[in-house]
């Protein structure tokens, strides 16, 4: 049976909603974790840290959360990715060596810089963001209307309008 | 609906389009605000200012994805081992450690002894001390205590005494 978590008693520091804070959600911290995670010892380091900035100086960060903005599921896997990013970022990762890469990931492009000016909004920021899913993430339509809640027939349009705007714009630009 | 193709053509117009867009205005979304659309709980222009950052930050669009996906199963178990490790991060609080004061309270009686002992003291060794040179003096003194205190507090008249002309040397 789900134990409701008592926020204000968490905030305060009570040993008991703390651990019964760390059962109800350390396996979601956890799943959010370990995608970033090269190793599975990794991802147990990655997830105590979450849990030390979420309790140290005075719980400051867990005080930030608005129960009337978004459920706590919501913004803890937010923030247990973003520290986990913070930390591997502060380990400084080992680098892959130059010599190591294909050279055709390091071409820089031979096309000089474009002179062109973007009108403010030709783009909306949804037509935006479906197409950087779509090209810069290789991510399928399903997945799209998965990750941002909408439907795939919604995707597909907001697809196709934004590249008859990408397409009218440079062709009028180019005459 | 045409299935988007990702054909080379379209991705180059993409590419092209993104290379001459700015980046986002204003600040980068925090948790609070990402979770907040992420539930749909924006108004319009909020959310279009989110989205405007999630197309420009691949970390920040692969967070809110990630917390959709969070939001729709049950929430997962963790092992053992890690409950344990995070749970011990906070003490209940009679284990907690209280730092010690330098000036913590003693009952007064305490200093009460204190300071009696060192006045005992004091007057004991004064006492001891007066003793032992009174002692000193009656025994150097003999029996005319009184001519060999003239001595002491005129020394010059024995002293020269013992070294007169007329006297044997």
């Amino acid at each position: 049976m789900a134990q409701a978590i008592d926020l204000a008693a968490l905030s305060r520091g009570d040993k008991a909603a703390w651990d019964a804070f760390v059962r109800r959600y350390a396996g979601l911290v956890t799943a959010a974790v370990r995608p970033l995670a090269r190793e599975s010892s990794d991802a147990e380091d990655l997830v105590q840290e979450v849990f030390v900035r979420l309790c140290k100086d005075g719980f400051r960060l867990l005080k930030t959360y608005d129960p009337g903005r978004a459920g706590l599921s919501t913004w803890l896997t937010i923030v247990a990715r973003s520290t986990a990013r913070d930390s591997l970022r502060r380990r400084q990762l080992p680098v892959t060596p130059l010599d190591a890469v294909p050279e055709t990931f390091l071409a820089t492009g031979g096309a000089p810089p474009e002179k062109l000016r973007l009108p403010e909004g030709l783009l909306s920021p949804r037509q935006k963001l479906v197409l950087t899913m779509l090209y810069d993430r290789d991510m399928e339509v399903a997945e799209i209307a998965a990750a941002l809640g909408i439907d795939p027939q919604t995707v597909r349009s907001t697809h196709h309008k934004a590249m008859l705007k990408l397409r009218s714009h440079f062709a009028t630009e180019e005459q | 609906m045409a299935e988007p193709t990702n054909s080379p053509d379209e991705g180059a117009l993409w590419q092209r389009w993104r290379s001459l867009r700015p980046a986002p205005a204003g600040e980068r979304p925090d948790a609070m605000t990402l979770a907040a659309y992420v539930e749909g709980r924006l108004g319009l222009a909020e959310a279009e200012t989110v989205e405007e950052w999630l197309s420009a930050d691949p970390d920040l669009a692969a967070d809110a994805a990630s917390a959709r996906y969070a939001a729709l199963g049950p929430l997962p178990e963790a092992a053992d081992g890690i409950i344990a490790r995070a749970s011990a991060l906070v003490l209940p609080k009679d284990e907690r450690v209280v730092a010690l004061h330098a000036s913590a309270r003693r009952p007064s009686w305490h200093r009460m002894v204190r300071w009696s002992a060192m006045a005992a003291s004091i007057l004991v060794a004064s006492a001891i001390g007066f003793a032992l040179g009174n002692d000193t003096y009656v025994s150097l003194a003999g029996s005319h205590p009184a001519a060999f205190g003239q001595e002491l507090l005129d020394p010059s008249s024995g002293l020269f005494t013992a070294f007169d002309e007329d006297a044997n040397i």
